[in-house]
């Protein structure tokens, strides 16, 4: 018995991940979230010609921005439709019928997320290398590293999303998951309002939010100025810790959840 | 009814079920037999898909116990050898009839060498072998009940259960999935299906369950369910 459940448990788990992946390819809105970042990314390039000198550098900050910000708005709806959607149309019901665990349909559908934001990232890094081409550039080391922690925090909004999306509907948890990607990415001035000591939510929001600027690194694309191999490591591992959190807590209230 | 753990399919002791205060399901016990079919009756709001979503670990009952072949319902593997058409087609209609199939196939443990075999396997069963790469969106509601079934197929199951299987077919379509009953029951599988018309219980089943306001009303065989009316 214990041995059908570990065998069954991984083959679910990729069956789901890859039902998921191609349920968002044949989403049409994530066409039009990927159509918009092609648009930035030639207004980037048009900016680039305005400046004297560096248009690759230009272009390099203006395309590691768009793909955050479109790879953030495509995990944080993806992860807010994945399980809801599911749960409104009862589509989950045949499925979870099957002997698979909820833990691997859970998981599934946050890995189906993952697969598909890292190939959002590489068709977008491809478009931002022809841009730069174009402006005579060259990728440099940072711009890889700022993709990959890219990638890591996208997991954290994805596994947040997911999270959401058992308590509220698809627009609610998007935009709440949206609004703590900023909150994440304020840590100082919450830190700065904590220390002020105007009121404990500072406290509290210090401790429940991740720390956005572990995992940007903007500035250093632009001035290309990479971080060594253990560095980058430890912020891909701090971006993991938390996107275990909320994919723990998720499966925690997913497992028991009545449908 | 038999009392020997090893000849019940199903069984459910006291069971309690509720929504806020509102009690859905109320002390429900019952045992299904082996190698039977067992219909559940009654009303709209009387419980029978609650029931079937209690047994298929969908929703948790707060009191009371189930056992799939003496095994407990909130352990997913006793969901093994179990197959379930839903009262309607939850299903992505934008994938393939194939897709779908491939997809439960690899969900209840089928071998990547078995795959393609199964999936015509079922197909051919309920007559939509033809319709394998046709999209479901295409299916009309007979094809789709049908579609459901042959998922419900896969692995050859032990317990199928259909909840409201007959809703919404045309009378040509009643009868085709009539005779596919009979022929799981003549194969000596467990089937549960719940009903409102009450000649298809009396044409197929062994077994009745009555609920009425979640709880049961009757229990007993199905001659015994024809003379209590």
């Amino acid at each position: 018995m214990e041995a059908f459940a570990v065998k069954s448990f991984f083959p679910a788990l990729w069956t789901i991940a890859f039902s998921s992946f191609l349920e968002l390819v044949r989403q049409r809105i994530l066409y039009n979230i990927f159509f918009v970042s092609l648009f930035l990314l030639f207004f980037g390039y048009l900016a680039s010609l305005l400046v004297f000198g560096h248009q690759d550098r230009v272009m390099l900050h203006f395309g590691t921005m768009v793909n955050a910000l479109s790879i953030f708005v495509v995990a944080a709806g993806a992860g807010a439709r994945a399980i809801r959607m599911e749960m409104e149309r009862r589509t989950c019901y045949l499925p979870l019928s099957r002997p698979i665990s909820r833990t691997s349909f859970f998981l599934g559908k946050w890995l189906g997320i993952s697969i598909f934001t890292a190939l959002n990232i590489v068709l977008l890094f491809l478009v931002l290398a022809v841009g730069l081409h174009m402006t005579d550039g060259n990728l440099n080391v940072a711009f890889f590293q700022s993709m990959l922690l890219i990638w890591c925090e996208s997991l954290i909004v994805s596994a947040f999303a997911l999270f959401l999306s058992l308590f509220f509907r698809i627009g609610i948890s998007a935009m709440i998951c949206l609004a703590y990607l900023f909150l994440s990415h304020n840590h100082e001035q919450i830190d700065y309002l904590r220390n002020q000591d105007i009121s404990r939510v500072f406290t509290l929001l210090k401790w429940i939010t991740p720390d956005g600027r572990a995992l940007l690194m903007d500035t250093r694309v632009y001035y290309d100025l990479p971080l060594g191999m253990f560095e980058v490591m430890s912020r891909f591992g701090y971006g993991l810790l938390w996107t275990v959190f909320f994919l723990a807590l998720g499966n925690a209230f997913f497992f028991r959840k009545n449908l | 009814m038999s009392d020997n753990l090893h000849d019940v399919a199903l069984s459910f002791a006291e069971v309690d079920y509720s929504i806020g205060r509102k009690k859905i399901l109320d002390r429900v016990s019952f045992k299904v037999p082996k190698g039977t079919v067992f219909a559940i009756v009654g009303h709209n709001g009387a419980g029978k898909t609650t029931l079937f979503h209690l047994l298929l670990g969908l929703k948790f009952q707060q009191s009371g116990q189930i056992l799939l072949s003496s095994k407990s319902n909130l352990d997913y593997r006793a969901r093994a050898g179990l197959g379930y058409v839903p009262e309607r087609p939850y299903v992505e209609l934008d994938i393939t009839f194939r897709q779908h199939l491939m997809f439960h196939a690899r969900l209840s443990g089928v071998s990547i060498n078995e795959f393609a075999l199964e999936v015509v396997r079922v197909a051919n069963w309920v007559g939509l072998e033809k319709s394998l790469d046709s999209e479901l969106s295409t299916f009309s509601k007979g094809m789709l009940q049908k579609a459901l079934l042959a998922q419900a197929m896969l692995c050859d199951p032990n317990l199928l259960i259909l909840d409201e299987p007959m809703s919404g077919l045309d009378p040509d379509a009643r009868n085709e999935l009539k005779l596919k009953i009979t022929e799981l029951k003549r194969a000596k599988k467990t089937l549960i299906f719940s009903s409102h018309a009450l000649e298809d219980v009396e044409q197929l089943a062994d077994w009745v369950l009555s609920l009425h306001e979640g709880k049961v009303n009757f229990s007993g065989t199905v001659q015994e369910w024809r003379l209590s009316r």
